[in-house]
């Protein structure tokens, strides 16, 4: 079986924000110790130091805009985008750098799931959680551990 | 049944950075504006919560330096219970807060400033970035990165998780170092900090090679603001607040909970960002800039040995007197991070950071309370006043990039007037205006990485206020 990580981000006090890491904690739940998990707040340089290590990595994050669907899995290509000045960075810049810097291109994903709701809080969006739950689904059929 | 209060607009909640420049019928730049567009409504809307809250609740501030208001915040919280921490938290927070200093100031050289300085600030934005690094030098990109990770560790070994730990409260720390953790930080020490004089080298080779730019860019004369502790020597978390004048001139030496006597706030119906100033001079001559510079203008010495040797080297820069111009900040960036090293090593040596003793008890609750740090961009300090049953009455705080935000705008007033052609808007020039910004490593990022951005925008006005051009960087260039 592939080496899997799933790494949800986002700001876990921010209702519909945090759904990256309730994600987490239901494929820690479902997958037990067959998958690896991380939760942060954001994406830094230095975490292409721990995905390096995997043959697949699964982001989970919140979607805010005017995409129609509720949940989106895509696969990532490695692509570096700048901005001005912020700390974090995108999955896809952070996968640049890990095959920049390590020469390793783990296979990887984004599963990301609208959000609603970003009030203070730490509760989902009835309808965010709803498709968190498929979320967690799809990751356990793309980390192959249910089909 | 409960109000509910709603901070609008939502998309401003992580701040926004936009820079317009007025200029004339010639296409000659009159004036240009740094405008913070941020409100964040934190003083307000923590009125009415229980002081001991605040440590949880002002690292939301920020997911970029959210160690420095947990540590700010806690110094606070023990003014107001009246606990003076055991020496052990002091050091365990000490350690958690040279952590936050490391992997803040690695990741602003080598991931933000790096690229302008190791290619051209006119280089093509597709290889003016940190990709562009690990392509000319992947070695020194690795290395970065172990940098900033070991930074994080030791926040997350203290805290629980990197950003947002929990860790400090009112009267100390809630978790011990264990000998194991301990030795675990220590492993690479010397090689982190062969890395970090590699970045100074690398820093000091670029200013060499750019002198002019360096001593022209804006540069220009201010006060100086930071902590020292008792023997002048350079301070991050504990000590007095030492102003200094343009010349070098004491200003004044004060207890961080006197700020109030000395420090003023303007306000510019341009901007939400109030602009901090030595009260005895006033606004605009009593300006002061904070962070690296600041503090290494304001201090004698520093008490580590490899930072101090670099130390001197920078004040022999202006002879003594204080460094004014603004890409020098990155040299006193990683005379810091030197320094934030070789504490960590201290702190970790000194055999009372494994005691078990981490919290004190029994206080009497204080009316108010203030705390003060240095965070890796400066100043920041916490004032809370409190009801006799420890409910929040007003807080107040100064953040570092508040001190700093007449300098930026200043900044980005010179290098427009010196770089910015009005007839023809490029790149180039919007890259120098960033650069400049830059230079202060303004704390304006995401906490809410959903909702927040972090675009800068760049206008051009006639004088009659026409919008005449317009560049917008956002994260998809």
């Amino acid at each position: 079986m592939s080496h899997t990580i799933v790494i949800g981000y986002g700001n876990f006090h921010r209702q519909d924000d945090g759904v990256g890491h309730y994600i987490v904690q239901e494929v820690e739940r479902q997958a037990g110790e067959s998958i690896d998990t991380v939760c942060c707040h954001q994406l830094g340089i230095e975490q292409s130091e721990t995905i390096k290590d995997y043959d697949i990595v699964i982001f989970a994050d919140a979607y805010v805009g005017h995409r129609e669907e509720d949940l989106k899995v895509a696969s990532l290509e490695a692509t570096f985008t700048q901005s001005a000045f912020t700390h974090h960075l995108k999955p896809d810049s952070l996968l640049a750098l890990t095959q920049n810097i390590f020469q390793k291109t783990p296979k990887a994903y984004i599963v990301s799931v609208k959000g609603y709701d970003f009030d203070f809080g730490t509760d989902l969006s009835t309808r965010t959680q709803k498709w968190a739950d498929i979320a967690v689904k799809k990751i356990l059929e793309l980390s192959g551990i249910s089909k | 049944m409960g109000k509910k209060i709603a901070i609008e607009p939502v998309t401003r909640i992580e701040g926004h950075a936009r820079v317009t420049i007025h200029v004339d019928d010639d296409g000659k730049v009159e004036n240009a504006y740094l405008h913070i567009d941020q409100f964040r409504g934190f003083e307000k809307f923590s009125e009415g919560r229980m002081y001991y809250e605040m440590p949880q609740i002002t690292p939301r501030i920020c997911g970029i330096c959210p160690v420095s208001h947990h540590l700010g915040s806690a110094k606070a919280c023990d003014a107001v219970s009246g606990i003076e921490p055991p020496r052990t938290a002091s050091l365990l927070r000490e350690l958690m807060h040279m952590g936050q200093t490391i992997q803040s100031h690695a990741m602003h050289f080598f991931h933000l400033a790096g690229p302008d300085l190791l290619f051209s600030f006119d280089a093509d934005p597709k290889i003016r970035n940190v990709i562009g690094i690990v392509q000319v030098n992947p070695t020194l990109a690795t290395k970065a990165v172990m940098l900033r990770k070991f930074g994080q560790e030791i926040i997350k070994t203290l805290g629980g998780k990197k950003i947002h730990p929990v860790f400090a409260v009112a009267g100390g720390v809630n978790n011990v170092l264990t000998e194991e953790e301990r030795d675990t930080i220590l492993k690479d020490m010397d090689e982190h900090i062969a890395f970090i004089q590699q970045g100074i080298e690398i820093a000091k080779r670029w200013v060499r090679d750019n002198m002019e730019t360096v001593e022209t860019f804006a540069v220009f004369p201010t006060g100086y603001m930071g902590l020292v502790k008792e023997d002048g020597a350079l301070e991050l978390y504990e000590g007095k607040i030492r102003l200094i004048g343009p010349e070098g001139e004491p200003w004044e030496l004060f207890d961080p909970s006197d700020y109030l006597e000395y420090i003023g706030e303007h306000v510019e119906d341009w901007s939400y960002l109030k602009f901090p100033f030595y009260k005895k001079l006033g606004y605009p001559d009593g300006v002061y800039r904070v962070g690296p510079l600041g503090r290494l203008n304001v201090a004698d010495k520093i008490s580590t040995p490899l930072a101090n040797e670099e130390f001197k080297n920078f004040k022999a820069i202006n002879e003594g007197k204080p460094v004014e111009g603004s890409l020098w900040y990155h040299y006193a960036r990683l005379i810091e991070t030197l320094y934030a090293m070789e504490r960590v090593k201290e702190l970790l040596d000194d055999p009372d950071i494994l005691s078990n003793d981490i919290r004190a008890y029994g206080g009497e609750l204080q009316s108010e309370g203030v705390g003060c740090v240095e965070a890796p961009r400066g100043t920041l300090l916490h004032h809370y006043k409190v009801d006799e049953g420890g409910k929040l009455l007003k807080v107040n705080l100064i953040i570092a990039t508040g001190h700093n935000n007449w300098a930026m705008s200043k900044s980005v007033d010179d290098v427009a007037k010196q770089y910015v052609d009005g007839n023809n808007l490029t790149e180039g020039m919007l890259n120098r205006v960033e650069v400049a910004i830059r230079a202060y490593d303004p704390c304006l990022s995401c906490s809410t990485h959903a909702l927040g951005k972090m675009p800068i925008i760049l206008e051009m006005y006639d004088k009659d206020g026409n919008l005449l051009d317009q560049i917008t960087r956002d994260s998809k260039e």
